[in-house]
């Protein structure tokens, strides 16, 4: 076979010792700069900072004693309406897009810096157990929560990785995130989409029946498919539970309302077993209030409840539970919220 | 332990720093230190098969040792095939066995004998097919008196084990890379730079050019059915580069960082797709390897010296086992196969461009070494196909596709169907940018590498830009879907 042609050496750029240590002080003083500038301009991490604000904030809620643990559909109608009530008896950390993963993160964090709370509601919606939240958008949000606890378990890629997405510029979800933002806005700018929401700009209830129906159907669709085909998501519940009963607090799961096209689209089957498994492991009570409310003035879309949804809703939830969760009436308090927004 | 992984950012500097520290001390410290590093570089991804790189190193130790001690023919010979066979055993059993195994039952299934043999579930060692070779060039250069075993057994357990090179090469030499671990290294800032620039292009190599192309790479080959020839063409272009992204890369990688140590490994990849014929590709393409094919293998077969049937006999032979040398499959046999007949014409017809390569008038050289380097890529990428594809007759529906009318077809909207249109075009660019940088600087080691006669303007934003693109353009994984992020 054939002699092998080293390339050619040339005279390397000459360096020495103290250059390097300057060049290298450079590099880490502009890589620094462009972290924090990242850090502060960017969506992406001023969404991080409302989601750990989010967790942080129930230490200013000395008389919780019922925390919220899921998405958006508690989230949406929910966050506004009780974390803004500093002595109000309930607190909601959901966030859109946690699986459970993010909420066991989260309520561990919690469930160690407040110790009035004595009853968690946990998501039991049946897409929680999809296989569209095997992964979060959030996944790097909750994994400085499993480096707080010094917990390797729930890191996906080890310690090294996750302590080097809290890095803006290392972080790949962002970049991700940063490469989407600027492709949408590239094709505003072609003239290819709308201004951002146009496409959510006809109300819900100002829709047809039949469109409302067909809107839920495809998103019902893909929310629920590959239910229960993972084990990740029961991982992850059975942990929840675990953590409650070391903390001595109960475990209710709870659904809400959304559109019945888009309950349907979840397999009566596979429902009845995610239910079978978490009250076999220690959930307390399922509480579904899937088809609660059916006033589509009552949603915002096909699987969140609105504001004016919440004012019926909240009572119902009170009741099922048997405590207040507001320490001002629903009707009040939308109209608080309403106003300081 | 991947040298892209965020355990490798930790790792890394943690070692060097620790290196540096002992470099005061005794010189076998640093040895020892290195020795440590690299069993915990292997162990992180399974402690267990440290003891059989343990036991093997041990095996090949004792025997250097013992060649000094014997001079007898036969017992030298007894103890080289002693190394040799527990070498390539455990190769072959860890990596050859449930091959050999089923191949014969099909065998002989398609005699109407149906064999009961049983297969293993085997996992194969990482880097076994790397350090066991190298640890063979120590043996086998004892055994022919070209330099002295060790009586040192850190530094050649440090020289099997060094973590730059372990899993993924370029296979050293016991004679060029061992005399290093026995003297002082001095650690210069030019080296420093230098390791670290090329540490830099290998990032680049690997995490924007070859970690984007395989996305591409994965949907087409993955694909269960049929695909037009222009989409089949798109993922076997791509899977050139991302190939010899991923590889050159990762060699960039380990050469930077053995400088960092102050130590000198072999140039694994010379610019190869810029080669104007198949016999120059093997010149520049894991030279490592090729060299200790030609070494090991095809000398001792008797090389250039016989007739030209037999030469060509001999290259054969060779291009086969290295094929198979890159897995247990049937693919790799027939790649090596074909790489071997693309350079036994040479054998017969000599380089009958020769001249027109050489010619003073550009007219006729350009478009000569243009034609040259475009055949030549093209034949080393149909034999990519076969590299690549899951089996034979996935490789064969693939050939057929690619020469069928479907290659005059666009591949958008199959591509695009697939989810990988995006991916494809990044992939382009990324290939784009891999090819320019090292078009200019293919006369170098590495692109990184300028001469200190370029301005300090001219160098400082190449290596800038190729840190932003680094930081920006790298693979970041599977896809997060963000429309939550609406809520």
């Amino acid at each position: 076979m054939p002699q092998a042609p080293p390339g050619k050496r040339s005279k390397p750029d000459p360096s020495s010792w103290k250059k390097i240590a300057l060049v290298s002080a450079a590099v880490l003083v502009v890589f620094i700069a462009a972290n924090i500038i990242t850090w502060y301009s960017s969506g992406y991490f001023q969404r991080e900072a409302s989601y750990r604000a989010d967790v942080e904030a129930v230490a200013n809620h000395p008389d919780v004693r019922t925390v919220f643990a899921g998405d958006s559909h508690f989230a949406v109608p929910l966050n506004d309406l009780i974390d803004v009530d500093p002595h109000g008896p309930a607190y909601s950390i959901a966030f859109g897009g946690d699986s459970l993963r993010e909420c066991y993160a989260k309520l561990r964090r919690v469930l160690n810096e407040s110790h009035t709370i004595d009853t968690v509601i946990v998501s039991a919606d049946p897409h929680m157990f999809g296989k569209g939240r095997l992964e979060s958008s959030n996944r790097s949000f909750a994994d400085w929560y499993f480096l707080l606890a010094g917990d390797r378990s729930g890191l996906r890629r080890g310690w090294a990785s996750a302590v080097l997405d809290q890095i803006p510029l290392l972080n790949n979800d962002f970049l991700q995130y940063l490469r989407k933002e600027i492709g949408a806005e590239l094709d505003r700018l072609r003239g290819r989409a709308g201004p951002a929401g146009e496409s959510d700009a006809v109300p819900w209830d100002k829709l047809t029946e039949a469109q409302r129906s067909a809107e839920a159907h495809n998103t019902g669709a893909e929310d629920h498919a590959g239910i229960g085909d993972s084990p990740v998501p029961y991982y992850w519940y059975e942990r929840i539970l675990k953590l409650a009963r070391d903390h001595h607090v109960r475990v209710i799961g709870m659904r809400f309302p959304v559109h019945r096209e888009y309950a349907a689209q979840a397999p009566p089957k596979q429902v009845a077993a995610i239910d079978a498994f978490l009250l076999r492991n220690g959930v307390a009570q399922i509480i579904d209030l899937r088809g609660a409310l059916t006033d589509p003035r009552d949603f915002q879309d096909e699987d969140h409840v609105n504001d004016t949804g919440v004012v019926p809703l909240l009572p119902i939830v009170e009741k099922r539970l048997g405590r207040p969760l507001m320490a001002h009436r629903p009707e009040q308090a939308a109209a608080n919220s309403s106003a300081s927004r | 332990m991947l040298f892209n992984s965020a355990d490798y950012a930790f790792f890394l500097p943690l070692v060097l720093i620790i290196y540096v520290l002992l470099q005061r001390g005794p010189l076998r410290m640093q040895n020892l230190w290195l020795l440590i590093a690299s069993y915990v570089f292997y162990g992180w991804w399974d402690w267990r098969f440290l003891f059989l790189l343990f036991g093997t190193t041990l095996n090949d130790y004792l025997v250097g040792l013992g060649l000094v001690r014997v001079s007898a023919p036969a017992q030298r010979r007894a103890l080289l095939m002693l190394s040799i066979g527990v070498n390539l055993g455990v190769l072959g059993f860890f990596k050859y066995y449930n091959f050999f195994i089923s191949s014969l039952i099909e065998a002989f299934a398609g005699l109407g004998v149906h064999l009961h043999a049983p297969t293993l579930k085997v996992i194969l060692p990482v880097g076994i097919s790397f350090y066991t070779f190298q640890a063979l060039t120590y043996t086998v250069a004892v055994y022919r008196r070209q330099m002295q075993p060790t009586r040192d057994p850190i530094a050649f357990f440090a020289y099997v084990a060094f973590f730059p090179q372990l899993v993924a090469g370029p296979i050293e030499r016991a004679v060029h890379l061992l005399p290093q671990f026995h003297r002082p290294r001095t650690l210069s800032p030019d080296a420093f730079g230098d390791g670290a620039r090329q540490i830099l292009w290998g990032l680049f190599c690997k995490l924007v050019v070859a970690d984007n192309c395989a996305v591409v790479v994965d949907t087409v080959f993955d694909h269960s059915g049929t695909l037009p020839g222009s989409v089949v063409l798109v993922g076997s272009l791509v899977f050139a580069f991302q190939i010899y992204s991923d590889f050159s890369g990762y060699s960039h990688i380990a050469l930077g960082t053995a400088r960092l140590f102050g130590f000198e490994l072999m140039q694994n990849f010379a610019t190869p797709y810029f080669s104007q014929s198949p016999v120059e590709f093997w010149r520049r393409w894991h030279i490592s390897l090729s060299t200790w094919f030609r070494d090991y293998v095809y000398i001792p077969l008797g090389g250039s010296r016989a007739s030209r049937p037999r030469q060509a006999f001999n290259l054969i032979v060779t291009f086969v086992l290295s094929g198979l040398w890159h897995g247990a499959n049937w693919t790799y046999i027939v790649w090596g196969l074909l790489n071997g007949l693309y350079v036994v014409p040479r054998i017969f017809t000599g380089d009958p461009l020769a001249g027109a390569v050489r010619s003073r008038n550009p007219l006729v050289r350009l478009p000569t070494v243009a034609l040259r380097i475009g055949g030549t890529f093209a034949l080393i990428l149909l034999a990519w196909i076969f590299f690549r594809a899951r089996d034979i007759s996935t490789a064969g529906h693939l050939l057929r596709e690619l020469f069928s009318r479907s290659l005059f077809s666009s591949p958008a909207a199959t591509l695009r169907s697939m989810g990988v249109l995006g991916s494809a075009l990044y992939s382009g660019l990324a290939i784009a940018l891999l090819v320019i940088i090292e078009w200019f600087q293919r006369d170098k080691r590495y692109a990184l590498e300028l001469d200190s006669a370029r301005p300090v303007l001219a160098r400082w934003p190449l290596y800038a830009g190729v840190a932003a693109v680094i930081l920006l353009f790298r693979y970041t994984g599977r896809s997060l879907d963000f429309i939550y992020f609406q809520f």
